[in-house]
């Protein structure tokens, strides 16, 4: 419990990174939200619910953004020497990070949802309204963010280093990942089971691409534990 | 009380520390001293647990620091790489810490009002001099009020007020029987604060002694000049004395006593023009220890 008010007082003690992260999101989910709107009202899509949804997908890469920041500020700051010298168990570090991460991006998706529901909902009336199926994929976008900040927190821990890990997430996911993905049958379809297209698939809107939902959710929670745990055997065992 | 036993630390084929083992007394202050590059951060990183040793190890009050329970309250430290995040203020910086260990908000003022930072403490970190910064360090390795403080180089940036402010506290910190383990690259920062004080080069023990014993222990001169010179130098070669002739024509005279250079020369009815004793500082106490290398 200490070390998870410890890693919250620092989020609350140098708020600047977090506060536009949340901000970013909140204006690019409220811009989303008032095109996705305007579009319904005059009749350019049919389906305002599952396009906010979708907007909402946008939400995961904030999270994992925040994963890798939870732990490589400490690194980046040289505070990990204070950090691991009031609690030399480093284990417990990192769980108090993990929890951190998990909590504060399903909060952050869940807001980010909330205002486009809001704001569409005011501006298109009653004729906006979620059926179950889109309370369904909607919550399955909100477990999906948390599941990015696990895999963001497990990359942040096995590199240790704020830019390296930024950078190779954009790489890997926006660049490699699209790659092997074109690739298609020729490389046997490896690409839909890659980390960034697991949770994807599990996530997504329409009817995922390859895998079943849960064979996507299966996989995307075994890359985002086990990253996880790599990343934090990399903790234990570096020295700071 | 702090033990290292054995220590060896290897990055790839570079040896950082060699088979090191030494004690360090509570109630008092020990300088850990060395070149640069001796070696004395990787340790003190050994001894705190944030580096682990490639053999051997260290012990805080007969246990690893990874072992401690509370660590905060057993021990204090505070190091080099230790650093700020730049946008947070120097009250929260400890707050921060407090809530790690546990240790309310009030010990927070406590220890800013002892390291005289009451005034700065809500001011962010990246406006802080590097004194400010030593000073928010000690705040911090104090927090737990521990028995035992580890400091690297906490001298650095402290002007010399701070530095007499600083050996005053640490002196009063020791006294009440905590261990107080400071190192430092600078012989005289040392001199100034230490009672005891270990030096290391390259990794390796070289001396543990009294800060004083250790200045002694430089081979000590006797230096005189006479008209009868040549005559002085035959009998105290004689008396088994290491004679130097210096530029001035007079004599470096080791391996005795004053003393015994004026008894000599009274017996023998030499006229002496000086006779004064050299008393080694801790600087040439260190060259003679590590052949000469010189420190800072």
């Amino acid at each position: 419990m200490r070390l998870l008010h410890a890693e919250l007082t620092k989020i609350r003690t140098a708020p600047w990174t977090t506060v536009t992260l949340v901000l970013a999101l909140l204006a690019i989910m409220a811009l989303a939200a008032a095109g996705i709107s305007n579009d319904a009202e005059n009749g350019i899509t049919a389906d305002p619910e599952s396009d906010i949804i979708d907007a909402a997908g946008i939400s995961t890469i904030f999270t994992l953004i925040f994963g890798i920041l939870i732990v490589t500020w400490d690194y980046r700051h040289g505070t990990i020497t204070q950090t691991f010298l009031a609690a030399p168990r480093r284990e417990r570090v990192m769980a108090a990070k993990l929890v951190t991460a998990i909590v504060l991006s399903l909060v952050l998706a869940v807001l980010a949802l909330t205002l486009a529901i809001v704001i569409a909902n005011v501006w298109l009336g009653d004729v906006f309204h979620f059926t179950d199926e889109e309370w369904t994929q909607a919550s399955r976008i909100v477990a999906g963010a948390g599941l990015w900040a696990v895999l963001g927190l497990g990359l942040g821990a096995t590199l240790q280093t704020q830019v390296g890990a930024l950078i190779s997430a954009l790489i890997w996911f926006l660049v490699v990942e699209q790659i092997l993905v074109g690739l298609g049958s020729r490389i046997w379809d490896i690409g839909y089971y890659l980390p960034g297209q697991a949770l994807t698939q599990f996530a997504s809107v329409g009817a995922p691409e390859h895998l079943s939902r849960a064979t996507a959710l299966a996989l995307a929670a075994a890359y985002a534990l086990g990253l996880a745990a790599l990343g934090t055997v990399m903790v234990l065992r570096r020295d700071v | 009380m702090i033990e290292v036993d054995r220590l060896t630390k290897r990055f790839g084929k570079t040896v950082a520390v060699d088979d090191l083992s030494f004690r360090v007394a509570p109630a008092r202050v020990t300088g850990f001293l060395g070149p640069n590059g001796a070696g004395k951060t990787t340790t003190l990183k050994v001894i705190l647990g944030l580096a682990r040793p490639t053999v051997g190890g260290a012990m805080i009050e007969g246990k690893p620091y990874r072992e401690l329970a509370d660590p905060l309250r057993r021990v204090g430290a505070v190091l080099e790489t230790s650093n700020y995040h730049p946008g947070r203020s120097g009250r929260n910086h400890l707050r921060v810490l407090a809530a790690a260990a546990g240790i309310p908000h009030s010990r927070v003022e406590e220890v800013l009002e002892l390291v005289a930072m009451k005034g700065s403490a809500k001011r962010r970190v990246k406006g802080y001099s590097l004194g400010m910064r030593q000073r928010l360090g000690l705040a911090a390795a104090l927090l737990g009020d521990p028995e035992v403080l580890v400091l690297d180089e906490p001298a650095n940036g402290l002007d010399p007020a701070g530095i007499r402010w600083l050996r005053d506290l640490l002196r009063s910190l020791a006294s009440g029987g905590r261990t107080v383990f400071v190192s430092s690259h600078l012989l005289a920062e040392v001199e100034q604060i230490a009672d005891d004080v270990i030096v290391i080069h390259r990794g390796k023990f070289v001396a543990q002694a009294s800060t004083a014993e250790l200045a002694a222990r430089a081979a000590a001169r006797v230096r005189v000049r006479s008209p009868q010179a040549e005559r002085l130098r035959e009998l105290l070669v004689a008396q088994g004395a290491a004679v130097e002739p210096l530029d001035d024509g007079g004599l470096a005279v080791g391996d005795t006593t004053a003393e015994q250079v004026g008894e000599l020369a009274a017996a023998n009815g030499i006229v002496l023009h000086e006779l004064s004793p050299e008393t080694a500082t801790l600087e040439e106490a260190f060259m003679e220890l590590t052949g000469g290398e010189t420190v800072a």
